[in-house]
């Protein structure tokens, strides 16, 4: 248990001080300690500022996607209609993939002539570039990585529909609700802790978001979609500004704990 | 709602019934719809992986030609022989050094009661939240020091220190579910410590200890980061950083011999990951839901 808290711990607690030292190049003779002005560059640091809303605006389109679509599929498949199996195979499959595969993937699908060119030509939509332009790097961003995990909160949810009472659900039938009524007033407030959890397990997911967006888009074009961790990763090993990238990990760290305290406090509150 | 179980079957539960099976009709259309959708990068890579290197600019999902030696051209060309054997190292290393780590000290952890290991499983439960990418650093500058920079060994220490937490929770977990009447009657009949653990506790964790088995697989064959930063020598890398980089190199002109390597990279995850979904599904509402 003491070898846990060294190996799980020591990492932490050096970034954490490293976040105050002005540490550039690796060289352990080299440390100077600078106290919180990594913290007050950062403030300044544009870059740093765009990559964390960047990583904002991806963690909350994706997780307003996943959840949307891994409940609807979850609500699918749990009917056990024919074909159900196809597709909960299908949003399976992706999870076990590396995200790096999904991004070669999904690069050459998503360029000049890939598939998703040519089926928008079939609609007379000219081609897009998807790596050009800000807002496109983006939807390809969203739309791999919503392709690669949506399958995730597909479990998640299709396994709390298992213990859903079923009774309430017929009495509500019986009542004569809709389909859709039945969903809104009896499986959605049932579901609702869930839906808490899910949300927050993707939150802390998408802290982590660093492979994906590496390969597909390498933070471009010209920086409009870096996150958080490859702004870190080009600090610390391209400009090797060690201290300054201990200090953006250290705010990735303190996000994703935010993060998972809140769980924990709304499993506590609920029982999910 | 009495009116209408009363009623005798009429135009309106006649038509009610035709409304539900053309619903039911539009759910599956949606399954097979949405399911082949999803299945389509897939199907495209494979596509791709066995056209000439003239017909990769083509469209549609249907190969014009059938090369099936560009597996063997890509294997040679990007020497996929070297990357899966180093992929494979790190693999079974992470596995066998997580699964017997995370056995015992899960066992070590329902045995022992004590506020230090509370405050051990808090430090476990701060493991599962940081980033990887958060705690590189140390790891770059921890390895270097102790002369471990550029070698597998490195990549399996680091990868195992990043799954171990959630083995030991989903260990802990089904440990704590096992009845403690049977290990307490093996001790009155004089038992000692270890043969409890080996003869009762082990064989009945086994399914567990797979589902912790299946994702530090899962997270070490896939695993980007930690090669990237902890290994240098281009004959030590691993299958997705060899992978990443010759995508990029040659992805372009030479997409097809890229699709194939990628195909033969994906094989055999992705069919361990099929066989052993049910542990998967297991270890997720384990690991996920009941933190």
């Amino acid at each position: 248990m003491l070898l846990f808290i060294v190996i799980l711990l020591v990492p932490v607690v050096a970034v954490i001080v490293l976040g105050f030292s002005g540490w550039t190049g690796f060289d352990l003779q080299q440390i100077r300690w600078e106290g919180a002005r990594n913290y007050w560059e950062l403030t300044k640091d544009s870059f740093f500022l765009a990559a964390f809303r960047h990583t904002v605006v991806l963690i909350a389109a994706t997780a307003l996607l996943m959840n949307a679509l891994g409940l609807a599929a979850a609500m699918v498949v749990n009917s056990r209609v024919r074909g159900s199996e196809f597709l909960r195979i299908a949003m399976f499959l992706p999870l076990g993939l590396s995200p790096i595969i999904t991004a070669v993937i999904w690069q050459r699908m998503l360029g000049p002539f890939g598939i998703v060119n040519e089926a928008l030509g079939w609609f007379g939509i000219s081609p897009v570039d998807f790596f050009g332009q800000p807002r496109m790097a983006f939807i390809a961003l969203i739309a791999a990585y919503v392709w690669q995990y949506a399958g995730y909160n597909m479990l998640l949810y299709y396994a709390a529909l298992q213990s859903l009472p079923t009774e309430r659900v017929e009495a509500a039938a019986v009542d004569g609700a809709s389909k859709w009524g039945q969903f809104r007033h009896v499986v959605l407030p049932y579901l609702r802790p869930v839906v808490a959890v899910v949300v927050i397990l993707n939150l802390i997911g998408g802290w982590k978001i660093f492979d994906i967006v590496y390969v597909l888009t390498g933070g471009g074009p010209n920086r409009a979609t870096d996150v958080l961790a490859t702004y870190l990763y080009e600090q610390s090993f391209t400009f090797s500004n060690v201290g300054y990238a201990s200090a953006i990990a250290t705010i990735i760290i303190g996000l994703a704990v935010v993060s998972s305290l809140t769980r924990r406090a709304v499993a506590g509150s609920d029982t999910a | 709602m009495n009116v209408a179980i009363a009623a005798p079957p009429s135009a309106a539960a006649r038509h009610s019934r035709r409304r539900k099976r053309r619903s039911k009709t539009a759910l599956v259309t949606i399954c097979f719809g949405v399911g082949a959708i999803y299945f389509i990068p897939l199907v495209w890579v494979l596509s791709m992986s066995v056209r000439s290197a003239r017909e990769i600019l083509e469209p549609g999902l249907i190969p014009q030609s059938f090369n099936p030696e560009n597996y063997g051209d890509a294997w040679e060309r990007y020497e996929l022989g070297k990357l899966f054997k180093n992929t494979g190292i790190v693999t079974a290393g992470t596995v066998l050094l997580g699964v017997a780590l995370s056995v015992t000290a899960a066992y070590g952890f329902s045995l022992v009661k004590s506020r230090f290991g509370e405050f051990a499983f808090t430090v476990l439960l701060l493991g599962l939240m940081v980033p990887p990418a958060a705690v590189i650093i140390p790891f770059f500058i921890g390895m270097r020091e102790l002369g471990l920079y550029d070698s597998l060994l490195a990549v399996v220490l680091a990868e195992t220190v990043f799954v171990l937490p959630l083995g030991v929770l989903i260990l802990r977990a089904y440990i704590e579910s096992i009845p403690k009447d049977l290990s307490d009657a093996a001790r009155i009949d004089g038992a000692s410590e270890w043969s409890v653990f080996a003869r009762i506790v082990f064989p009945l964790i086994l399914p567990a200890a797979a589902t912790v088995a299946l994702f530090m697989f899962l997270s070490a064959w896939n695993g980007f980061l930690l090669p990237l930063v902890l290994l240098r020598d281009p004959n030590k890398t691993t299958l997705t950083v060899g992978l990443s980089q010759f995508s990029g190199q040659f992805g372009s002109f030479e997409w097809h011999l890229v699709a194939a390597a990628s195909a033969i990279a994906v094989v055999p995850v992705l069919l361990v990951f099929y066989l052993a979904r049910r542990y998967y599904v297991q270890g997720l509402a384990a690991g996920a839901l009941k933190q």
